[in-house]
């Protein structure tokens, strides 16, 4: 039941993702991190098949990484996202990663932008999107509230009226979530909700 | 559910006199949720050939790259544009090496031919081309789409009555399928010009 949704305001973009670590009945963890800091202007949310997210996140993380290294320069949301889908799309029809992926990022001249990558490489760029049973929630959420040119402010309380939506309606609702942003000045996380405090391990 | 409708599409290609239209919708879905009402499924491939991708997103968005790959490759080549017979053809073989795993999609290729002829031109999943004089249809809407195109086609049609005979066309088959519809993008091309515009239809 995992939960990732994200969206895009003036001049910034907030993804979310629920932080509970599953295997069948048994939660081992409840702060598993998500949202992957792909570099200083990107983020990576991603959910699903547990040994592939970790997996493919870092992959694509290394490479992005890699090509900054060669070029001197880094690459912009949209190539990022068109890479990654790449990579998806190569494995999908030998090995295909269950991983879909919210990519979130910020260049200097287009802006904030929020990538839909699903696990088989579908890619669209959206102003809002969710993956998972929180989605049906989520989007709904944002479609009612969301406007463009919010404030950082009022996305954080949409994202919050999303996670209380989740919490209530969900059978098996995650308890913590954590809110990341990305805009002029970086990647970086925001917040925690947490419902259940984790242990500190 | 099958694979052709796991996004849900409809796409429609109709001839007029010395020009065509070229149609589409808008929704991109993942089975009954709905992602975005924005996606394109129509692209240029030259001012003159533009070619739709319906059924699974994912394998039309790598057919759509593999596809502009190829003409850029040809027109270093050749240094001209390929002609829409030839594309179809092309189209058809990139299609057909997938015999035995194939892309899901079906292709609609529309283009203006050497003497301002348009040709359409469908093909299935594996390649197998259907030529047409006035229509040709793919998507999750398609069988609406024959109904529809089948009672509002006369041949001939100036570019504007094109353009409001495959609206209606297209904005009346979709709302009788669940997964499609969202509004529409339409392309009426004539050889001096190619006109772009969105509809608003049910947005539902």
């Amino acid at each position: 039941m995992e939960c990732v949704f994200g969206l895009v305001g003036n001049d910034y973009a907030i993804v979310v993702a629920d932080t509970s670590a599953v295997h069948s009945i048994l939660v081992h963890k409840s702060n598993e991190d998500k949202i992957m800091v792909l570099d200083s202007h990107k983020l990576v949310a991603a959910s699903g098949e547990p040994g592939d997210r970790v997996q493919f996140t870092e992959y694509i993380q290394k490479n992005v990484a890699l090509y900054q290294f060669r070029n001197g320069i880094p690459l912009t949301t949209a190539a990022a996202a068109n890479f990654t889908r790449g990579e998806l799309a190569t494995a999908l029809r030998k090995n295909p990663y269950q991983v879909n992926v919210l990519m979130a990022g910020y260049d200097k001249e287009i802006g904030p932008s929020l990538y839909y990558i699903d696990y088989i490489a579908t890619l669209h760029k959206v102003d809002r999107g969710a993956f998972g049973y929180g989605s049906y929630f989520c989007l709904a959420m944002m479609d009612r509230h969301y406007h463009s040119g919010m404030t950082v402010e009022e996305a954080i309380d949409l994202v919050d009226k999303c996670i209380l939506e989740i919490r209530s309606r969900l059978v098996v609702a995650p308890p913590n979530f954590v809110i990341k942003i990305v805009d002029k000045d970086g990647a970086r996380e925001y917040a925690w909700r947490e419902s259940v405090k984790p242990d500190a391990a | 559910m099958s694979i052709f409708e796991y996004n849900g599409s409809a796409l429609v290609a109709m001839v007029g006199k010395n020009c065509f239209a070229i149609a589409s919708d808008r929704r991109l879905g993942v089975q009954l949720q709905t992602i975005a009402t924005d996606f394109q499924r129509i692209s240029k491939v030259h001012d003159r050939l533009f070619i739709g991708l319906s059924g699974l997103a994912t394998d039309a968005q790598t057919l759509h790259q593999r596809l502009m790959f190829r003409h850029k490759l040809y027109q270093l080549r050749e240094e001209r544009d390929m002609k829409p017979e030839t594309f179809a053809s092309l189209v058809s073989a990139l299609l057909y090496e997938k015999r035995f795993g194939p892309y899901f999609c079906q292709p609609v290729i529309a283009g203006l031919s050497d003497d301002d002829k348009p040709f359409i031109c469908t093909t299935d999943s594996i390649g197998a081309k259907e030529l047409a004089k006035d229509f040709v249809v793919a998507g999750t809407a398609g069988d609406s789409l024959y109904g529809a195109c089948e009672a509002m086609f006369k041949p001939d049609m100036e570019p504007e009555e094109l353009f409001e005979t495959l609206s209606q066309a297209l904005l009346a088959s979709v709302d009788r399928d669940c997964l499609s519809g969202w509004g529409g993008h339409i392309y009426i091309v004539t050889p001096t010009e190619v006109k772009e515009c969105t509809l608003k239809g049910r947005m539902d």
